[in-house]
């Protein structure tokens, strides 16, 4: 849906002050990543790079190929992979950007949402990418409504039908032909045919970075060699890196948290507070959670985000190597496993929230939810209840992008942090 | 149940014979005589049976005289004296058995629990005209019971001979892959041989003698083999047919020997040797069965189903079309 | 130890399978060359009517010894009846369902089929889930069947007339198995229609289209014949006293779905039941595709009176999938 609005002066002034304070974000946020904490892995600093020229235009880091834009974590990126194109996800996390938001939306408005809104109508991209369409998969009630306001962007939005329940066998083959439809769209826009083999090697690209992933949160589950802030960026860079030099790098950061682990390296001390985060997904730059909690000597050992935990973690099984089973293999690997909330019934985010805790012998459990989010904010009290169950503290928090309530929030979480010290002790 | 089933044959044996006159030939049968018909069954290896008490089976085999299976006479009367009989078990060993008298002629019983084919012969003696006429009546009578298993078939399948007290004997050589279950039929092609003394006789004539009479003669090669083909001489209405009626097949051996002697203190002059083996076919299953029809269906079918599937899965690729509504209230 | 357990749970044990199956073929179908018999009970489609067969499939003799009187039912026939089901109780218990997935020489004409169908990347079907409740219930029926008509052909129930002998036995005259398995040793004489009676008549006509539909079934849709078939009831029945276990850790499962997706014949409850710890159900085959598809650690375990033979393994998961889809050895070539 193109969106004609006039690129006056008015506009222009926004976006430069727009962009230059998504700068000086970034930096200040980076800045709190790196300094405050020793000893960070070398492996890092590639990823740390990577967010500080995030708005630079680098060329040839998608060799000239399509970028199309996407949404939320139920697009098969495979497909993109196989028409020739680059997935991005613009998922934003810059508190700069939601002020250009505000002005289409309302203020009480989920922040991801305005941010996004103020990144798509300022037309400010990672790497300055100009993606050929936006795919945007009706989740959660804001998500569906963006492509339709007036003034939100010039990018043509392609609205992919998710079901509303992932259980029954009808919502199944819906999204099973929605997946289909979107394959064929890929096609038109981007003029490349889909082909088996094409889609066998996007697939096993995937995969070689899901394996990394699975590699990476092992680690993690049995030796803090890692804190939270780094692993979460590592996630996040996935959003817009091309996908086989992260997976390298990512092979390598690996490597050598491996080796840290083998010679007792620890970043933090065995006592330290085991955090496990879910909820609304930290995006950077919004990192003041995980930095605080970090700050505060804990450790966040997993976390259930869409931007991180959740991003590689499903596997997609093919049957029969033609497309009329690997394209039905990725749309069921894109339903079936998913734990978004917006699906109901959704037993399966309570039952992995519950494994993750136990893997990673965490010792609470921090919840956050962004003001204006409805889905997580409803499916907290669940999950507190599970919890109980197993005498897991929970600590939850309503949280928006702007940086003014650190106080408080600090005080709580100070709060939380010592509850877990003296239960561990 | 019992360890041992205790398997007996009945051979009635009925036996004409007036003062002085000759037998021409003698054969074991399993068709029964009027009298006694309603109680015979007919197996699943084509042996006739009694149902007998206890859960005791006996099988029957009646003795006949002529050349022609259907036409051939049952004798009444009372026997003249007691023939002398062999039962060879499939272990190659002779048993012993019992020969009773009752209505309407001789039987015999004895006790065989081992799978295979047990040999029955009767040996009739008598001289007329200054020829000695040894008339052998032999029948294979086959012990099978599935649940004792089909290894070795080879094995238990092999035709024996009697040479110790046998001198002329006719022995059916085995199809190729035939098993328990097997059943002659019309169109087959069977192998006789001829035994003398244990060694296989050529030049003998031997005649080969279907059902309702048709039959053939020829004399046996130098092998003492000869191969006859089963006429097919069943063609009932077609309301009537039975697919597995059995039918009896007859054949007879000769051999002269000039030599002389004295039996029972008759002079004779020749010995004429006459041996009967007799058999079962059944009707050839192209009289009922057709292949190409069968073969026909099968391709049919397949072409049916892949053209149906074909064009479900053209037609699921179109769109939508309509609407429809269910009329009932 | 490990290594050899390492070894294979990274192994492709489609593969595995195939050659098994090959293998297997050639036992029981030209077994009789060698004078080979493993049974007369057994639990596959091992068909008699194979002259060289090594060995003969239970249904046969089933119907052979339920072809008696009421009477000898309580002597002689009931004692057969019973030793002839331990026997094959006996071999079912071995291997289970695995019969089916790994021996059983229909199972691999069909599996033989669908290569073909994948050659030639022509689409497999689906069953609506409906359509598939209902099905499933042709095998039940289809064994009922197979006791009572041998019984019905001998005696009267009361009062109606005995069943015409051309009937039995009942199921060797429409299984597919009658006429399919001998043409491998070039023995079209299966292929037939018997004229002399209406029943006679009505029979061997059912088998030729039961084959037919075989033949196509097993193109479109994968081991079609599976679902209807009689001796997967009475193998699930033993299934759950038997040596060989296909079973489930619930915890660990997470309802990802990818171990009912690569499932031949469907069985949506692997992927959904997380309570239940043996999940073996009456269509399950044992192939083990679903423990080969699952990317979570020592979630479906095969074993062996107690014995773990073959786990799910991450490691083994993604070892097996570069290895189906051919990626490059060295990812980190670029930049």
């Amino acid at each position: 849906m193109k969106n004609n609005f006039p690129v006056n002066n008015r506009f222009k002034n926004i976006r430069e002050s727009a962009k230059s304070s998504l700068l000086l974000e970034i930096e200040k946020s980076l800045k709190e990543i790196k300094e405050t904490f020793p000893d960070n892995p070398e492996g890092m600093g590639y990823f740390y790079k990577k967010f500080s020229t995030v708005l630079e235009k680098t060329s040839g880091i998608y060799n000239g190929k399509d970028v199309i834009g996407i949404m939320c974590i139920q697009v098969p990126e495979e497909l993109i992979y196989a028409v020739g194109a680059t997935p991005v996800r613009i998922c934003s996390g810059a508190y700069s950007m939601e002020q250009a938001g505000t002005e289409l939306l309302s203020p009480k408005a989920c922040p991801l949402i305005k941010s996004t809104m103020g990144s798509l109508h300022l037309n400010i991209f990672a790497n300055g990418i100009e993606p050929l369409m936006i795919i945007n998969p009706t989740t959660c009630d804001q998500k569906k409504k963006i492509g339709e306001i007036e003034g939100t962007s010039r990018i043509p939005f392609y609205t992919l039908e998710l079901p509303p329940s992932k259980e029954t066998e009808e919502a199944r083959f819906y999204w099973q032909s929605v997946v289909k439809k979107l394959a064929k769209k890929l096609e038109n826009v981007t003029g490349q045919k889909l082909t088996r083999k094409r889609l066998k090697k996007a697939i096993s690209i995937v995969s070689l970075a899901q394996a990394q992933f699975r590699r990476f949160y092992n680690i993690r589950k049995k030796w803090p060699v890692i804190l939270g802030k780094d692993a979460i960026l590592v996630s996040n860079a996935y959003f817009f890196d091309d996908i086989i030099s992260w997976t390298y790098r990512l092979s390598l950061l690996n490597d050598e948290l491996d080796d840290r682990a083998m010679k007792k390296q620890y970043i933090v001390s065995k006592k330290a507070p085991r955090i496990f985060l879910t909820g609304s997904p930290s995006i950077f730059p919004n990192m003041k959670i995980p930095v605080l909690i970090e700050q505060l000597g804990g450790i966040i050992v997993a976390e259930e985000f869409c931007s991180s935990g959740r991003l590689l973690y499903d596997t997609v099984a093919v049957d029969e190597w033609s497309l009329y089973d690997m394209i039905p293999a990725l749309a069921d690997r894109y339903l079936k496993p998913c734990t978004c909330p917006s699906f109901t019934p959704n037993i399966d985010r309570e039952r992995k929230i519950l494994t993750m805790v136990k893997d990673f012998f965490a010792d609470g459990v921090i919840y956050q939810s962004f003001t204006g989010c409805q889905l997580y904010h409803m499916e907290a009290k669940r999950v507190e209840k599970i919890l109980e169950k197993y005498e897991i503290p929970m600590l939850y928090i309503e949280t928006d992008y702007a940086a003014d309530n650190t106080g408080q929030l600090t005080t709580r979480v100070e709060a939380f942090m010592e509850l877990l010290q003296n239960k561990i002790t | 149940m019992r360890s041992k089933a205790v398997f007996s044959i009945i051979i009635f044996f009925i036996f004409f014979l007036p003062e002085g006159s000759a037998l021409e030939n003698i054969w074991f049968s399993a068709t029964p005589p009027d009298k006694i018909s309603k109680k015979i069954h007919y197996g699943m290896h084509g042996q006739a049976y009694v149902k007998g008490e206890d859960g005791i089976g006996k099988k029957i085999l009646w003795i006949r005289s002529g050349h022609f299976p259907v036409e051939s006479p049952y004798a009444d009367g009372a026997s003249k004296k007691k023939p002398a009989f062999f039962i060879l078990s499939p272990d190659k060993k002779i048993i012993k058995g019992e020969l009773s008298h009752g209505l309407p002629g001789y039987y015999l019983t004895f006790e065989g629990n081992l799978e295979g084919f047990y040999n029955l012969y009767l040996i009739e003696k008598f001289v007329k005209k200054e020829i000695l006429n040894i008339i052998t009546a032999k029948t294979e009578v086959i012990s099978h019971k599935c649940s004792r298993g089909h290894g070795g078939m080879k094995k238990k399948m092999a035709p024996k001979i009697l040479k110790q007290a046998i001198c002329f004997e006719i022995l059916r050589k085995r199809i190729p892959g035939e098993d328990f279950h097997t059943f002659l039929s019309s169109g087959d092609k069977v192998t006789f041989k001829v035994f003398f003394n244990g060694t296989p006789l050529k030049d003998s004539k031997i005649t080969f003698k279907t059902q309702k009479g048709w039959g053939k003669s020829l004399k046996t090669n130098i092998n003492g083999e000869a191969v006859f083909q089963i006429i097919g001489d069943y063609y009932p209405d077609w309301k009537k047919l039975n697919q597995k009626k059995i039918h009896t097949f007859l054949i007879t051996a000769e051999h002269t020997v000039k030599k002389t002697g004295t039996y029972k203190g008759i002079i004779y002059k020749q010995i004429h040797y006459t041996g009967t083996l007799k058999g079962c076919y059944i009707p050839s299953k192209a009289l009922y069965s057709s292949s190409l029809h069968g073969f026909f269906l099968l391709i049919f079918i397949i072409i049916t189903t892949g053209v149906f599937i074909y064009f479900h899965r053209t037609r699921r690729r179109k769109p939508f079309k309509e609407y429809t509504f269910n009329e009932k209230d | 130890m490990k290594k050899i357990r390492t070894f294979i749970n990274n192994s492709n044990l489609a593969r595995f399978r195939f050659y098994f199956q090959i293998v297997a073929f050639i036992l029981f179908v030209y077994g009789g060359y060698l004078s080979i018999t493993i049974s007369e009970r057994l639990p596959v489609f091992a068909c008699p009517f194979n002259k060289v067969s090594g060995g003969t499939c239970y249904l046969m003799p089933l119907q052979h010894q339920l072809h008696i009187t009421l009477n000898r039912f309580a002597s002689s026939g009931g004692l057969h009846l019973l030793k002839g089901f331990l026997i094959f109780a006996g071999l079912s218990l071995i291997f289970s369902k695995g019969w089916c997935g790994y021996i059983c020489p229909l199972g691999t004409i069909q599996d033989w089929i669908t290569k073909a169908r994948k050659y030639l990347h022509i689409s497999f079907a689906t069953y609506d889930k409906t359509i598939f409740d209902h099905l499933k219930k042709i095998k039940y029926i289809l064994l009922f069947l197979i006791i009572l008509i041998p019984i019905g052909v001998k005696n009267s129930f009361v009062g109606l007339p005995v069943l015409p002998h051309d009937i039995f036995p009942p199921f060797c005259k429409i299984c597919p198995g009658r006429i399919l398995l001998p043409l491998f040793s070039g023995n079209t004489s299966q292929i037939y229609i018997d004229f002399s009676t209406k029943t006679a008549m009505f029979m061997t006509a059912s088998g030729i289209i039961v084959a037919g539909i075989f033949i196509t079934g097993a193109f479109v849709k994968k081991r079609f014949f599976c679902l209807f078939c009689p001796m997967a009831v009475l193998l699930f029945i033993l299934s759950k006293v038997a040596f060989l276990r296909l079973n489930k850790d619930g915890a660990k499962c997470t309802r990802c779905g990818n171990c009912y997706r690569v499932c031949d014949v469907g069985i949506r409850e692997i992927a959904d039941d997380i309570t239940n710890k043996n999940i073996v159900k009456d269509d399950c085959i044992m192939c083990f595709k679903c423990v080969e598809a699952c990317p979570e650690n020592k979630c479906l375990t095969v074993s062996f009176l107690r014995i773990p033979l073959f786990t799910s393994t991450e490691t083994g998961f993604f070892k097996r999938y570069t290895r189906k889809s051919h990626t490059p050895p060295d990812s980190r070539s670029v930049k």
